[in-house]
């Protein structure tokens, strides 16, 4: 499930196939306007549509590239790239990433089938009754992310085999374009300055490479210093050249995206090493952005709270941050992603009888107090209540709340000084004892050797 | 008691033999194994790779990629004494060899082979890891293993999104020298470098004119090698053009 809003009028909550989104008049506070729910669902689209998609010459077949998820062997729809592995599986839609252009107006989806769509809530600034369908197409490989270039002419897609790919909002040409530039690793967010001058791309190696745009083979500079996969990133202001990323070591960096230094760093674990041992699956996961308060809202996979971070950013004469203590609001179950319409935080918490919750203004919140909610984001919360009991009951996704960072933890531990036999993947005889070992029992081979030379028992006559 | 001082740096002073440390080849680089790497430039212990110097962060200036059992390395550093050279090998074994062997060498000569070091490490995933921007003046791929399978083309050291990296890497006007013996990978890589917006080939006369390119010919295990059996090497060489002379 991921939620995606643009700060101020249009939310979308995708789950399974089916997009939820919530359109709000910006005009007015979001403490009095109601928030209009619009259901599609892309199951339905085989059948309205009927020309197909345009398939472009380089969706050539997957790798293959076989990972075992920590949900287990039942991989509904999984991202990791096993397209042959179950025949009733294959079909399946599930959305793997959201965008919002800035104003609101450009909605894209891209799922694991690799369809991109690209919907519209707005005409000519006038709101549309209903989000409307402009272009669909098929992208190369399965992606991570997307984004939109602050100028909304085009989307910048991050894929899994780390590659970015820049399309424009409606399919005017057939064939896939070139990546406009690469990573080794999975990428796992993408965004680009407010200026449009930079392109920022994170991957599961721990950094977060900055390269100029459009012609990003010139790299400007890398942001190093998360130990473990980045996760997402974001530009809190135009004025000040300033990253925030999160990371699966469990804390939220704030870097200069021009130099590449990191100004400051905050961990969200209270006790502990910054590295969890990986396998726990906790790591910081949503990142949001309240310019008119000035505060950072994250959230720790797995855990029960929103973080809020108060930013301080000084210019002269060195560009510095700081992350004031943060503040910490418990919600009844974990929080899988968070996002702001104006003043009020929304919450989507891994409950299927109540999966989203919202926080009324943000700058009021309190830790031990009791915090309001939205009143006006009931009928979203309903609508969203019957989506989920629908997919719940109609049983075509066995894991709704999967979790799409599971393993990208890079399960290494720093600090450690010996070379553990293993690490030598060159040898042979290494390499097959790890896979004799990751299979189950059932498949080894009978490895016992009988004796039948000597005799069992000596019987002395 | 002297006598046991002399046997023992005599011992750990004799050069280690290839034979005890051989290993297999190929390897996927893209596989994320245990494999330890510094956080940044910054995090690198440069004092203990080259204690001699008063080693910074951006003090290295040529990089060997794939250097293997070292022998460019060892044959540059007298040419070049003061400028400090780091290779980079992924295999454990290999690596290993080329440590034993500078220690080795440092006893011997005194006050040479001091500029030279290197570090076990994926230089696929983790080369930005080690090198600031603009850092580099010389980077060098000798006898890069061709990966001919289709699926493993993106395991080639040369591919345009490294060469980005290596750009990035690379101080304005320095050099890429790059050979093999695989004709199809010398065409690969020099398409691919010829393609790069920020790298241009240099020229029959500029290679002639460079003291470093006789040396890509048979300093290394793999050079040496080719050689005996009778085979061809290709050579090529590119220079980084400064981004801002491009529209």
């Amino acid at each position: 499930m991921i939620l995606v809003t643009n700060g101020s009028s249009v939310m979308v909550t995708a789950l399974a196939d089916k997009l939820l989104i919530g359109t709000v008049d910006s005009s007015r506070p979001s403490t009095q306007t109601d928030c209009r729910p619009h259901l599609i669902d892309h199951r339905k689209l085989e059948e309205a549509y009927s020309a197909p998609p345009e398939k472009t010459e380089a969706s050539l077949q997957e790798n293959g590239q076989a990972t075992v998820s920590t949900t287990g062997k039942k991989l509904v729809a999984h991202n990791s790239g096993i397209k042959s592995y179950k025949p009733d599986v294959e079909n399946t839609r599930w959305i793997s990433a959201v965008a919002i252009s800035l104003s609101g107006t450009f909605i894209a989806v891209v799922d694991n089938l690799k369809d991109l769509f690209v919907y519209t809530v707005r005409n000519n600034s006038e709101s549309l009754d209903r989000p409307k369908l402009i272009s669909r197409r098929n992208i190369p490989k399965r992606c991570m992310a997307i984004t939109f270039t602050s100028d909304e002419a085009s989307i910048i897609v991050a894929d899994k085999l780390g590659d970015a790919y820049i399309f424009s909002i409606s399919a005017d040409t057939a064939q896939a374009p070139a990546p406009i530039l690469g990573h080794i690793s999975v990428l796992t967010d993408v965004v680009v300055s407010p200026d449009d001058r930079y392109i920022l791309t994170s991957d599961r190696d721990e950094k977060i490479r900055v390269s100029h745009f459009p012609l990003a083979d010139d790299i400007q500079t890398f942001c190093l210093g998360h130990t473990e996969f980045v996760c997402r990133i974001l530009i809190p202001s135009p004025d000040h050249p300033v990253v925030l990323s999160t990371s699966g070591d469990c804390t939220v960096k704030a870097f200069n995206y021009l130099s590449g230094s990191e100004l400051t760093s905050v961990s969200l674990l209270e006790e502990g090493p910054p590295n969890p041992s990986p396998g726990t699956g906790v790591y910081v996961n949503s990142l949001s952005y309240s310019p008119a308060i000035r505060t950072v809202f994250t959230s720790l996979r797995s855990k029960n709270f929103v973080y809020g971070l108060q930013l301080h950013v000084e210019a002269d004469p060195d560009l510095k941050v700081a992350f004031l203590p943060l503040q910490k609001i418990a919600m009844t179950a974990p929080v899988v992603s968070i996002g702001l319409l104006g003043m009020t935080l929304l919450i989507l918490l891994e409950d299927p009888k109540n999966p989203f919750t919202t926080l009324m203004h943000i700058d009021q919140l309190s830790e031990t107090g009791s915090n309001l909610q939205n009143p006006h984001f009931s009928g979203y919360e309903e609508a969203l209540r019957t989506v989920v009991q629908d997919i719940e009951q109609s049983g075509q996704f066995t894991n709704l709340f999967r979790d799409p960072f599971a393993d990208m933890f890079n399960m290494f531990s720093r600090g450690s000084e010996v070379e553990s036999e293993h690490a030598d993947t060159d040898s042979k005889k290494g390499f097959r004892k790890e896979i004799a070992r990751q299979v189950s029992p059932a498949y080894r081979p009978n490895t016992k050797r009988v004796k039948t030379d000597v005799p069992e028992t000596m019987e002395y006559v | 008691m002297d006598d046991v001082m002399d046997e023992s740096t005599a011992e750990s002073a004799a050069l280690p033999q290839k034979r005890y440390f051989r290993q297999r080849a190929h390897c996927n680089p893209w596989a994320t194994n245990e494999l330890e790497h510094p956080i940044s430039p910054k995090h690198v212990d440069w004092k203990s790779l080259y204690p001699a110097f008063p080693a910074t962060p951006g003090q290295v200036e040529f990089a060997d990629v794939g250097c293997g059992y070292g022998g460019l390395l060892m044959n540059l550093s007298t040419m070049f004494p003061d400028k400090l050279m780091l290779g980079m090998e992924i295999r454990l074994k290999v690596s290993d060899y080329v440590k034993q062997k500078t220690e080795a060498l440092r006893v011997q000569h005194p006050g040479q082979y001091q500029n030279i070091a290197i570090v076990r490490t994926n230089a696929m995933k983790y080369f930005v890891n080690y090198f600031q921007k603009a850092q580099l003046s010389k980077m060098f791929f000798l006898f890069p293993d061709p990966h001919f399978k289709r699926a493993k083309l993106k395991w080639r050291i040369v591919s345009p999104t490294l060469i980005s990296e290596y750009a990035f890497a690379l101080r304005e006007g320095g050099i890429v020298y790059t050979i093999s013996d695989v004709e199809e990978v010398h065409l690969w890589m020099a398409k691919h470098f010829e393609e790069h917006r920020l790298f241009r080939g240099l020229s029959a006369e500029e290679m002639e004119k460079d003291p470093v390119v006789p040396k890509l010919w048979d300093s290394t295990e793999e050079g040496k090698k080719v050689t005996r059996n009778g085979g061809q090497k290709f050579c090529a060489c590119f220079e980084r053009i400064p981004s801002g002379a491009l529209s």
